[in-house]
């Protein structure tokens, strides 16, 4: 550290020139920077439910669900003449596979001995009996009742469009909003998975620039309260400025691309790089106070303060990249981005931030340093009250963990992509209303692999249908059994199915003479081996989700059971595997973020010191989840994330302990230490609990969910951390840490430290 | 060689190339060239083995093979499917009636059932397939009947390059057909299908055979761009007939 403050003096207009050169270099990457709004960088890519989903998709091309509702007084001439407009139109645009509503629905008919296979609605033919006619059909209809494409009111129509799932959702999102205002006369609202990623992009347009400014101007608001100076407020800006510049650069050229989900990790970077300024320039403004001359500070704070700065950052680094672990593609980008921003900012903190201060003036006015009053006296306070409750603290400590863990029993696991959004926007409020009168805009798919020309299997199908038709929660269900059904009916005028596999293929032929093949592929393989029974379903929280499967699959024992091999999939389903992918990055992260910062913080200190630090960090985690679960907040994308960011970001305890480590070296006894540690120390702990809670703040504004409680949770985190470093930590030092051993002594100890 | 005298020579060649294929191209119209493709004889009566394969984006496949006897220029018809087993022996009979309408019938073995079905459907799927009925019926009997035709260019062969556009109240699903037509063969070997002003689908004939006479195509492919489907027809034993016994057009035929 020494070597490289001196480098940094000695050379500081290279190092200047240094980093305006690769900041120049890695920042043109920024205009390559792309950016990630598919839902699909949200799902774990290799989890069975996320491997059949695709496979389905490519198998049936069923894309991406868009539903329209329109309102209305639909059972009239011109609503319907309206309808016939408005199916045309969405079927033109590009990006839009297959569109389904009942302007372009077909019936097989017996018309006087003649076999009519023909649209149910024909503009041409609109009378009161034509109307009646659609009303009649509409609701017998094994394909389209249970109010599929018009509700039971007549109140409101759905338009069904498949996707293209290569296609540009926000094109096309765009020209059926335009085909909607154009085409219908009321109100029209649409729901669908494609519409997450046109919000996720608005959202994350805002987010990004917002988001970041506030808590960039919130850190320097936080640092000029600190050092009182513009100096003291901007130059650790440059520092995180720089961190992120490199970071989001190199993903550009790298050709990794930016999600929504980044928004947290440059907030984190622009936090915690701050407050690695904080504490090198507290230091420099300290040892200016005591009389050394600039040059000296700045190789004292560099070397000194340095040494506690790059083991934290490196800890939080190394605690960030343990989410490249993650099977969850935003999760990874958001750990790497985070870690290499933070590197940054260090390298910035430790070279560019001496260089700058060599040639700046020495700053006319110093900040009030530590132990003087202001801050002294209720440091003192405290230092005393720890010094007598130790105990005390170090029980309530464990009580609190204890209530944080009953606590954190309660969490109940929420991954429904939906409730990313706020209850209160039009996406969420568009949704409700498709859920209310259609029963739901999420589909479970079942793959039924087997002899789909088999007449058992095929009721066995219906059965199913019609048994999970009883759970709560799940609408209307298709499959190729409705359709056979429906043309056996229209053929032999009998209800049931075929008898035989080849009245089964035969009555498909004759579907097909008419019919559009897409149709019967929808629903089966034109081998015949294997088919897809779509479910409709209102169900989104994940509890709710588990619950409706596993009735499901109870539903598909008793009806289909080993007849043919089943799989289940569905956007709605795949949040169970976002929740089992969680679970796996939540222990795996935390694990190994809590090792590698014992083992990082370890190296140069001692093993026992960096325990008891993580220790408090610990007491933290714990009762930041006993929070979640006592507020009823659920572990999703976000909260899954508290961890491992609560033990980077709270690194910053570990300076109280190197302090007290110190202070013990030079032969003081425990309190006295403690006493020493705390009085010196703890202005910067404060100060970096207020400059990190300050960039975190900015995220409670963010219109995504996940960001906004992670905002408010971190907050709580940064100031319980600081309240344990002030409180818990110095009493376990006390207690657990009266003889500390240091893995090797410090060479050139000075007699004064922050 | 100069580069100037090369220039000069390539020039001369060029123009020389040109004002010869000029001299070479039979027709200059596109109602011409159209004239000239309805004009070329084809069989009257016919009866052929047609193998059928589609192929959805996804890679699935399914093959059928039929049996067609299509009598005075496609106004009578009879399809009897022979594999896969599951569908051998259904049967379709289409008959053109005086006053242009047309009757349907379908013959299901496996409900040993035959049933009339409501026909005029010519915008709609043939049997699953990318071909819609008016596109087989337009390979039968010409296009010229229902499009203008404008020569759009004459590329090397020569080959004539059409666009078709639907006459005023011709019964028709396309908006814009762009045919290529070597003036060897006067048998389109490509042909674009246009709605809405985007293309919809492309057919290719990729095989012509000789036949009593007549110069038949016997393999041609229709894929469908938006779904990335396609389906292939390969046509085989063809047997151009003077005429065709009217009971082949009969329930009973299709029942046998």
């Amino acid at each position: 550290m020494r070597s490289l403050a001196a480098f940094a003096i000695r050379r500081s207009r290279l190092v200047i020139a240094g980093f305006a050169v690769l900041t120049l270099l890695l920042g043109a990457g920024l205009t390559r920077m792309k950016f990630d709004d598919s839902i699909e960088s949200m799902y774990p890519v290799d989890a069975p439910l996320t491997v059949l989903e695709h496979q389905l998709e490519k198998t049936f091309g069923a894309g991406k669900l868009l539903v329209a509702v329109v309102e209305g007084d639909i059972y009239t001439p011109q609503a319907l003449t309206d309808l016939s407009s408005l199916t045309t139109a969405l079927q033109r645009i590009p990006g839009v596979e297959r569109v389904t509503s009942v302007a372009n629905a077909t019936r097989m008919a017996d018309d006087d001995g003649l076999l009519r296979i023909d649209k149910v609605v024909d503009p041409q033919h609109l009378a009161a009996n034509d109307i009646a006619g659609i009303r009649d059909f509409l609701a017998t209809s094994s394909l389209y009742g249970h109010g599929r494409l018009v509700n039971a009111q007549g109140t409101a129509a759905s338009v069904l469009m498949q996707i293209s799932s290569s296609g540009n959702p926000h094109a096309v999102v765009a020209a059926v909003r335009e085909a909607l205002a154009a085409d219908w006369p009321g109100a029209a609202h649409l729901a669908g998975s494609p519409l997450f990623e046109v919000e996720m992009r608005s959202i994350a347009l805002r987010d990004l620039p917002l988001l970041v400014g506030l808590a960039a101007l919130l850190i320097v608001l936080m640092l000029y309260l600190n050092f009182r100076s513009f100096r003291g407020a901007f130059l650790p800006l440059l520092a995180v400025g720089i961190g992120g510049v490199w970071a989001v650069g190199a993903m550009g050229w790298l050709g990794a691309a930016l999600t929504v989900l980044n928004v947290i990790g440059l907030v984190a970077i622009l936090a915690v790089g701050s407050s690695f300024s904080l504490h090198l320039l507290g230091r420099y403004a300290y040892e200016l106070a005591t009389g050394r001359n600039k040059d000296d500070a700045i190789r004292l704070a560099a070397s000194e303060t340095g040494l506690g700065v790059l083991i934290s950052g490196v800890a939080i680094s190394a605690a960030m990249t343990t989410l490249v672990l993650s099977s969850i593609p935003t999760v990874r980008a958001m750990g790497l981005l985070t870690a290499a921003g933070v590197l940054a900012a260090l390298v910035a903190s430790l070279l560019l931030l001496p260089a700058i201060l060599h040639l700046l003036p020495v700053p006319r006015r110093l900040p009030e340093h530590e132990g003087r009053a202001g801050s002294g006296r209720p440091l003192r306070g405290l230092t005393r009250f720890v010094i007598r409750r130790k105990r005390t603290i170090l029980v309530v400590a464990v009580l609190l963990a204890a209530v944080g863990a009953i606590g954190a029993t309660r969490i109940v696991p929420d991954t429904a992509v939906l409730n990313y959004f706020r209850k209160d926007s039009a996406l969420r409020q568009s949704f409700d209303l498709v859920a209310r009168v259609f029963g739901g805009t999420s589909q479970v798919e079942v793959q039924v692999k087997g002899d789909l020309t088999d007449p058992a299997l095929l009721r066995a199908m219906l059965a199913f249908e019609h048994g999970v038709d009883a759970i709560p929660g799940v609408g209307a269900s298709t499959s190729i059994a409705d359709v056979i059904q429906t043309i056996h009916g229209a053929l032999t005028g009998s209800a049931g199915l075929p008898d035989t596999p080849q009245a089964v293929a035969q009555e498909l032929l004759v579907y097909q003479m008419s019919g559009n093949v897409s149709d019967i592929t929808q629903l089966m393989t034109l081998d015949h081996s294997q088919g897809l029974i779509q479910i409709t379903t209102s169900a989104t929280s994940t509890e709710s989700v588990q619950k409706m499967l596993h009735a499901i699959e109870g539903v598909a024992a008793t009806t289909i059971g080993d007849r043919a091999q089943l799989g289940y999939t569905g956007p709605l389903l795949l949040q169970l595997a976002i929740q089992d992918a969680l679970l796996h990055d939540f222990i795996v992260s935390l694990t190994l973020a809590i090792g590698l910062v014992v083992i990082i913080d370890s190296l140069v200190r001692s093993l026992a010191a960096a325990l008891v630090t993580i220790l408090a960090l610990l007491v933290t985690i714990v009762l930041q989840y006993g929070v979640l679960g006592y507020l009823g907040l659920p572990l999703d994308l976000a909260t899954m994330l508290l961890g491992t960011l609560a033990i980077g970001v709270g690194d910053y305890a570990i300076h109280l302990t190197v302090r007290y480590m110190e202070e013990r070296r030079r032969g003081r006894p425990p309190e006295a230490a403690m006493e020493q540690s705390l009085m010196t120390s703890g202005r910067s702990i404060v100060f970096t609990a207020l400059t990190l809670g300050a960039g975190f703040a900015a995220m409670i504004t963010s219109n995504f969910v996940p960001i906004r409680t992670l905002g408010m949770l971190m907050d709580f985190t940064v100031v319980s951390i600081g309240v344990m470093s002030l409180t818990v930590l110095p009493a376990a030092c006390l207690v657990f840490l009266r003889n500390p051993r240091p893995l090797r002594a410090r060479k050139g100890e000075v007699s004064t430290h922050v | 060689m100069s580069s100037r005298r090369r220039i000069a020579l390539l020039t001369v060649l060029s123009i020389a190339g040109t004002l010869g294929l000029a001299q070479a191209q039979k027709y200059t119209t596109g109602e011409e060239v159209m004239n000239a493709v309805d004009a070329k004889p084809t069989p009257s009566n016919l009866i052929t083995t047609m193998t059928m394969t589609i192929t959805t984006a996804s890679g699935q496949s399914l093959t059928r093979q039929m049996q067609v006897w299509s009598a005075d220029d496609g106004n009578k018809e009879v399809v009897k499917f022979t594999a896969p087993a599951d569908i051998k022996g259904s049967g379709f009979l289409s008959t053109t009636l005086p006053d242009g309408s047309k009757q349907s019938m379908i013959y299901l073995p496996a409900l040993d059932r035959t049933r009339r079905i409501a026909s005029g459907q010519q915008q709609e799927s043939f049997f699953g397939s990318d071909f819609s009925y008016e596109d087989i019926t337009d390979l039968q009997s010409g296009t010229n009947k229902k499009y203008d035709s404008k020569l759009l260019k004459t590329d090397p062969g020569p080959v004539y390059v059409v666009e078709a556009t639907p006459r005023p109240g011709a019964d028709t699903a396309y908006d814009k057909l762009v045919l290529q037509i070597p003036e060897a063969t006067l048998i389109p070997t490509k042909i674009e299908f246009y709605r809405d002003g985007s293309l919809l689908k492309v057919m290719t004939i990729h095989k012509t055979v000789e036949v009593g006479g007549y110069t038949l195509p016997s393999d041609f492919e229709m894929k469908t761009v938006a779904s990335g489907s396609t389906t292939t027809i390969q046509e085989s034993d063809f047997q151009v007939q003077d005429s065709i016994p009217d009971e082949v057009f009969t329930e009973r035929f299709l029942r046998r």
